[in-house]
């Protein structure tokens, strides 16, 4: 094989490794939990671990979708029930999900954990729906072939800020 | 919670050959307890005395006008705390500030960082934050 052939080769397994690269990056991973009886998902970087068992301290003044604080390794996590905030009745969960939120403490009881999937971008859905409760995902899912809905974090960070402050 | 002026039923009346004050009580003991919903048997036999200069205007302002009318003629407040109560040094590094969301809240109501240690949650309280606030009046 002279030169030529040689960057030939190169260069075609250059192409079929970039074209291997662009078809994962069209799969997104989620963690998919139960609270109360219905799934939900979260995209998987957004979540940074998963505690079982864990305390809830009571925190006075704050609305009751707040359960409380959780202590992480001497730091206080505010605990958000969100079957609370969604439909008044709050969970019996004893899992967190310890969130990755820039500049904040944030973990959500769920009830349990599912499955982490990988889902193909084309399963991948905004909502189109501008409904009260639709404002806190932000789209959906579809895993073998049942739409989940994907909490937007922020998006509910943001909406609850001031309801606390006024709490 | 109860209505009125709950926590600031008490006096403590200190008397001498010469003059006697009257002291007004606040149940911190009862308010917490009340306030974190928890079961407690433990009295309440201890009062630390503060000097009205120590509270702020807003807060002086507020205890003259509702809980205390008769405070222009009182010199200190006593706080009701529990019986157990414990003197302990806390390293600052030890204290810890609120989630970033309920910080400001939080603050504002009287507890303005949090003290969390293995199994427990404890919370540094700023007095004067408390009497004045919302909850502390009920």
């Amino acid at each position: 094989m002279n030169n030529d052939e040689i960057l030939k080769q190169i260069e075609s397994n250059d192409k079929v490794e970039k074209d291997i690269e662009v078809k994962e990056e069209l799969f997104y991973r989620y963690l998919v939990f139960w609270i109360g009886e219905q799934k939900f998902a979260l995209p998987a970087e957004e979540v940074h671990e998963i505690l079982t068992y864990n305390e809830i301290y009571f925190v006075p003044f704050v609305p009751p979708y707040i359960r409380g604080y959780a202590n992480r390794h001497g730091q206080p996590y505010t605990v958000f029930d969100l079957q609370m905030l969604f439909e008044n009745s709050g969970i019996e969960g004893s899992h967190l999900l310890i969130l990755k939120v820039p500049n904040d403490q944030i973990a959500l009881l769920i009830s349990d954990v599912d499955e982490i999937v990988k889902v193909p971008d084309s399963k991948i859905y905004s909502l189109t729906s501008q409904d009260e409760t639709s404002q806190y995902f932000s789209g959906a899912v579809n895993v073998e072939e049942t739409e989940i809905f994907v909490l937007g974090v922020s998006k509910i960070l943001e909406r609850l800020e001031s309801d606390i402050e006024r709490s | 919670m109860e209505g009125g002026n709950n926590y600031f039923k008490e006096k403590l009346i200190f008397t001498s050959e010469k003059s006697s004050e009257q002291v007004p009580l606040f149940n911190l003991h009862k308010f917490l307890i009340k306030l974190f919903r928890f079961n407690s048997n433990v009295e309440s036999q201890l009062v630390i005395l503060t000097p009205l200069t120590l509270l702020s205007e807003e807060t002086l302002s507020y205890l003259k006008e509702g809980p205390l009318l008769e405070l222009e003629n009182c010199r200190r407040i006593g706080i009701r705390i529990s019986s157990e109560t414990i003197i302990k040094q806390i390293p600052l590094n030890e204290l810890q500030p609120h989630s970033r969301i309920l910080r400001s809240k939080l603050k504002k109501s009287g507890f303005p960082a949090t003290h969390p240690l293995e199994g427990s949650m404890g919370y540094l309280i700023n007095l004067d934050k408390l009497l004045a606030g919302n909850e502390g009046r009920r």
